[in-house]
């Protein structure tokens, strides 16, 4: 109280509460920033046998593909009945902005299923630890996985994330609408002159034969980044610093992309959505997608009959964008011996079954499970699994995913909206990108070094 | 607005203010001194801890290369912000951009937001059967989350295969409108789902400041000789003003934080040209941890809107003296 019994003034009050703000804020930025000095868990073995516990383990597996996630779940704990592994969905990009504040705050899951091209961004940050050790003793090498697909868990000469599968991108062909064209539905089209050829007569018959996202918020560029791959383009240079995706090649590919759309073999405006709803309802023939969302997806609808073969080849080689989910361990402030010998456990066992995880779509990363004659009864995976000797990923730079999703798709969607011409919006789009690509370098330039 | 509140103490103890200020302000007070504090405590709490510490540890913030999970934090000083305004910069160009389109959308969207609320609170204040119905039908919309209703009209206007652009070919519109994909038809969108979804807030707000009124006003320009548009206009818009005031300025600053709608609509399509300020500051600071320059980016808002609201009142406060 105050000393003269008068009561304090408005502006003691407010300079008091503006001192108690700024006391308060001090020690929040007094802390600095988190430890990333090398983390270094405790060596633990891949069997554990310890007392019963739980292992928290996030990802992105929203869909069809989370339930067939907790099957196997499930199917783990009752052969190993002392660990439970609890799983929490959301959706990845939720993911993405979450757990690493997670991991700051000390609240980390054990591990984590995250998309290959958010493994290097992570890698810089140290939210997740390096598995070269874990991975050697699970015996997992190069041998036993496709090599694309191995090397896409290597950032910087360290190996960060076990794969688990991949997912090239298809072309996914609606049977009943290519034989009401006249057109063989056991014969899909699979390179430029037949393709072209199937979308005139399909435009004869009245049909659209190629709905083409022009939005979709699932990432609109990817067509765009297969088509420019297979012209003999590449999106960016080895190191991350320049982007590269102006070439003729790309634009080559970005105005063939228009011309579908321009030549009514694609209506306008259409949103990611609107070309799935069309190809169940039999007005699309053909969508290019990843098997783990479109497998399940049309298996559910009934009456649409429907197959899946790798991408055509509309450039001079095939080649297909593809993805990966990745097993990664999160950074701990303490490692705990046993919850890594836990951890270690079900890395094995879910990478030794991941046939099984098949089922949800897309295929599994390592060579014997694909090999297997479990995987060759699921046609369409089997199909899809036909290119995976010429999948391509994004490069392994820190934040590459920022730089695709911010600048480049949305120049692309501002193309195939009939906004803009091809080369014009490449060229601002790579020099947008060449700005943000230098700030990520420097962002992340120590933890590189 | 303490002065005010000392003046009605003056008014009911007219004995005090030859005393004056020392003695007025205990009598008014009567008791403890800290007392009024006490009571605000409870609310300064929450208020202190969700808001203005992290409004001050935001200027930190801003004034380094702040990503959470890098452990250097160099700082920068007011580098975020002039970068913000460095006409060649990436950053200032998207960000301005969004900027635009916020201003854009405050501009489309407030002047609706205002009068339609306010002419349907007039009818819906008039005395007729099924009030109550109508009332509750047009409020019912504000009680939907944004997601839901963003995924509902998503569905709606679908370009392609959505229900709108279907009725209106069956009444005779060939042409496929581009309602999420082009402009100028985001912005009929946005500002309709908008208005759709809002208008009840504001119409429950002027429904209640109708009520308020002093049915005597009218009774007297009546007597006077007034008919129904000069009453709207002499006795209504007048006695509303605090109210006109208070949904003006709350419908600016909600339509200049818009996210949600755009988000899920548009996501800023054609080529981010609906992408608003609240959507580049979060893709900024919780996507990419470009925390600084997200929080930088906050402040230009913030100060930007502080601006605007205080101009409001006193454009108001002037016409009040007027």
């Amino acid at each position: 109280m105050h000393a003269n019994g008068k009561p304090p003034s408005r502006r003691t009050f407010l300079r008091l509460g503006a001192a108690l703000a700024a006391g308060a804020a001090a020690p929040l930025s007094a802390c600095a920033g988190p430890d990333l000095s090398a983390a270094d868990p405790p060596s633990a073995s891949d069997s554990y046998d310890g007392p019963p516990l739980t292992l928290r383990f996030w990802n992105g597996l929203t869909g069809a593909d989370g339930a067939m996630m907790r099957e196997l779940l499930r199917e783990f704990s009752e052969q190993r009945p002392n660990i439970t592994v609890q799983m929490f969905a959301m959706p990845w990009d939720a993911f993405y902005r979450k757990f690493p504040a997670a991991v700051a705050s000390g609240l980390a899951p054990d591990i984590g299923l995250m998309q290959n091209f958010h493994v290097a961004t992570n890698a810089a940050r140290g939210v997740i630890i390096p598995l070269d050790e874990v991975a050697d003793r699970l015996g997992l090498t190069e041998a036993g996985f496709a090599e694309t697909v191995w090397r896409s868990g290597i950032f910087n000469g360290r190996r960060f994330s076990i794969p688990l599968d991949v997912w090239p991108d298809s072309l996914f062909y609606n049977r009943r609408v290519l034989a009401h064209a006249g057109l063989d539905p056991d014969d899909p089209p699979r390179d430029r002159v037949s393709y072209e050829e199937a979308l005139e007569a399909l435009a004869e018959n009245g049909v659209a034969g190629h709905w083409l996202p022009a939005v979709d918020p699932q990432g609109v560029g990817r067509g765009f980044d297969s088509l420019q791959w297979q012209m003999g383009g590449d999106l960016y240079d080895a190191d991350g610093g320049r982007a590269l995706f102006n070439g003729p090649e790309a634009v080559e590919a970005l105005t063939w992309q228009r011309e579908r759309i321009v030549t009514g073999q694609s209506p306008r405006n259409v949103n990611g959505g609107d070309a799935n709803v069309a190809f169940k309802n039999d007005l699309n023939a053909f969508m290019w997608g990843g098997p783990g969302a479109l497998i399940n997806d049309f298996s559910a609808v009934e009456d649409l009959d429907w197959g899946v073969v790798p991408l055509p080849t509309i450039g001079a080689a095939p080649a297909s964008f593809a993805g990966s989910h990745q097993f990664v361990i999160m950074r701990q402030h303490e490692f705990d011996a046993a919850r890594l010998s836990a951890t270690y456990t079900f890395l094995s066992w879910i990478s030794a079954n991941s046939v099984k995880w098949a089922d949800a779509g897309p295929v599994p990363a390592r060579q014997d499970a694909v090999d297997s004659p479990e995987f060759s009864e699921l046609p369409a995976q089997s199909s899809v699994a036909q290119a995976l000797s010429d999948v391509r990923f994004y490069p392994l730079i820190p934040g590459i995913f920022e730089v695709q999703s911010t600048i480049l798709y949305p120049a692309i969607s501002d193309v195939l909206l009939l906004n803009a011409d091809p080369q014009q919006a490449l060229d601002d789009a790579a020099r947008q990108a060449e700005s943000l690509l230098a700030e990520n370098k420097q962002k992340y330039a120590e933890v590189m070094t | 607005m303490t002065a005010t509140r000392h003046g009605s103490v003056d008014a009911r103890h007219p004995a005090a203010v030859p005393a004056g200020m020392h003695t007025r302000t205990v009598r008014g007070r009567a008791g403890k001194p800290l007392t009024p504090y006490l009571f605000l405590a409870p609310f300064m709490a929450v208020f202190g801890v969700f808001v203005l510490v992290p409004a001050v540890y935001g200027i930190w913030i801003s004034l380094h290369n702040w990503d959470f999970f890098l452990p250097e934090r160099p700082w920068v000083g007011l580098g975020n912000y002039t970068e913000l305004f460095d006409p060649t910069s990436f950053v200032a160009s998207e960000f301005w951009q969004s900027m635009r389109a916020t201003g854009l959308f405050v501009l489309f969207s407030v002047p609706f937001l205002v009068t339609i609320p306010l002419g349907l609170a007039l009818l819906l204040n008039r005395t007729f059967r099924g009030r109550t119905f109508f009332r509750a039908v047009y409020f019912a919309p504000y009680v939907l989350g944004v997601s839901v209703i963003g995924l509902l009209w998503q569905y709606l206007l679908n370009a392609n295969v959505g229900l709108v652009n279907h009725y209106l070919s069956r009444l005779g519109v060939d042409e496929v409108i581009p309602w999420l994909t082009a402009t100028p038809w985001v912005w009929v969108s946005l500002v309709g789902v908008t208005v759709w979804w809002t208008l009840g807030f504001n119409t429950v707000i002027y429904l209640a400041g109708l009520q308020g009124i002093d049915t005597t006003l009218y009774e007297a320009a009546r007597v006077d000789g007034a008919g129904r548009r000069h009453e709207f206009w002499h006795v209504t818009l007048p006695s509303l003003r605090p109210v006109l005031l208070f949904v003006l300025t709350i419908t600016i600053l909600a339509s200049a934080n818009m996210f949600g709608q755009a988000y899920m609509l548009t996501n800023g399509a054609p080529n981010n040209e609906t992408r608003t300020a609240i959507m580049v500051i979060a893709e900024t600071g919780l996507e990419q941890f470009r925390m600084g320059r997200a929080a930088a980016m906050s402040y230009v808002l913030a100060l930007l809107l502080i601006g605007i609201s205080t101009l409001n009142f006193f454009l108001f406060r002037r016409q009040e003296k007027n």
